[in-house]
């Protein structure tokens, strides 16, 4: 397997075609069985070893006292993203990480809520809206024709606890932070 | 929160349900009993017929006897006060004779000690309600202890969970998948009274 392979950039280069066939394997084709046979051989060789180390990397993670090896596969892509949202969860301060990070607080449970694809998609976002404190500011919503008022309630109350005197007309997401 | 029957899978010496969650209507749906209903069951206060007139006078006076007794300074509105509070659930084991308060709460839990703030407010409430049962208990000789045990969950999901399960052992729920199953649909009933209040946002 190995010499053709290292056959394949050589014909690659001189410009000719190779086309692989898949063969149905112990079903009486002439090569094929050539090839069993030369793997019958070599098989008994001792020069052979199995053993050899394959160039794909090997993750390692412990769960619960027992240590898991495997190659890339989707186990091990949630693994990363768990580690990497779990290290990223650190560098942040606010009382939503705060929130997050609680330890003994069935936050497997909200996990299991917002990746449940039988909740409604917007039932999993609201969830999400009240564990930030992200709510729709006033002046969106009247963007959007649900409120006559032009004056957020949540946003004067921030600039008047910081003591800004002209609150800005735009907003600059439809995200509002309720700062406590 | 999550509903309770009306006694408890857990049995007692004489195979017999150890708990019973007398105020309990339906799996769904419970009373809130009185101090009057409490102490009758109990056996500690005797319901007069209507218009004998004398119930309140007589309860009226055990809890003056009990506030005197502890010198806790009272007026006339604190006794009306304290006949009038309900606690959400009961739970009673007629054999060992305990009486146990079961509160229900959904706190904030913007910090830290959330459910530590709460359960102690919970626990101040009623604190005195139970010491005026088991005063009545030790003054009649009848063997009844009162204790509480509070639920408290955060409006954002929070659940100690350890400290959730045992509270449930406690209370005769041994099979874990029934406590994991409580406690999960005691998290997701907390979502989903966020989410109907978000909806109206």
């Amino acid at each position: 397997m190995r010499d053709i392979i290292q056959l394949l950039p050589e014909r690659i280069e001189q410009g000719l075609l190779t086309i692989f066939i898949k063969i149905k394997a112990h079903n009486g084709d002439p090569p094929n069985e050539l090839a069993d046979r030369w793997a019958d051989k070599g098989r008994q060789s001792e020069n052979i070893r199995w053993s050899l180390p394959t160039n794909r990397p090997i993750f390692f993670w412990t769960d619960k006292g027992t240590t898991h090896r495997s190659h890339m596969n989707p186990t091990v892509k949630k693994r990363i993203d768990l580690q990497v949202s779990r290290q990223q969860l650190k560098t942040h301060k606010g009382s939503t990480a705060n929130f997050l990070t609680r330890e003994d607080n069935s936050r497997d449970l909200l996990g299991n809520f917002h990746k449940h694809r039988s909740e409604w998609i917007r039932a999993r976002r609201r969830v999400l809206q009240c564990l930030s404190y992200q709510f729709s500011c006033a002046l969106q919503l009247k963007q959007w024709g649900i409120l006559i008022e032009v004056k957020c309630r949540l946003c004067a109350k921030y600039y008047t606890e910081k003591n800004i005197r002209e609150p800005p007309d735009s907003v600059e997401s439809v995200g509002h932070i309720q700062r406590h | 929160m999550f509903s309770i029957r009306k006694s408890s899978i857990e049995l007692n010496e004489a195979s017999e349900p150890r708990w019973h969650f007398s105020s309990a209507l339906s799996p769904e749906a419970y009373a809130e009993w009185g101090l009057y209903k409490i102490l009758k069951y109990m056996g500690l206060h005797e319901i007069l017929p209507p218009g004998a007139g004398q119930n309140r006078a007589k309860l009226r006076k055990d809890i003056e006897e009990y506030l005197v007794a502890y010198a806790i300074d009272f007026d006339e509105t604190d006794i009306g006060t304290f006949i009038a509070r309900r606690p959400d659930g009961l739970a009673f084991d007629k054999k060992k004779k305990l009486c146990i308060f079961l509160e229900y709460t959904r706190a904030m839990d913007t910090n830290e000690d959330w459910a530590e703030k709460k359960e102690q407010e919970k626990n101040d409430k009623y604190s005195s309600h139970l010491g005026f049962i088991n005063h009545l208990s030790n003054r009649d000789k009848s063997g009844w202890k009162a204790s509480q045990t509070n639920f408290t969950t955060g409006v954002r999901g929070s659940l100690h969970t350890n400290q959730f399960l045992t509270r449930l052992e406690s209370l005769g729920v041994k099979n874990k998948n029934t406590q994991e199953a409580l406690r999960n649909r005691t998290v997701q009933k907390t979502f989903s009274i966020a989410d109907m209040i978000l909806k109206f946002f």
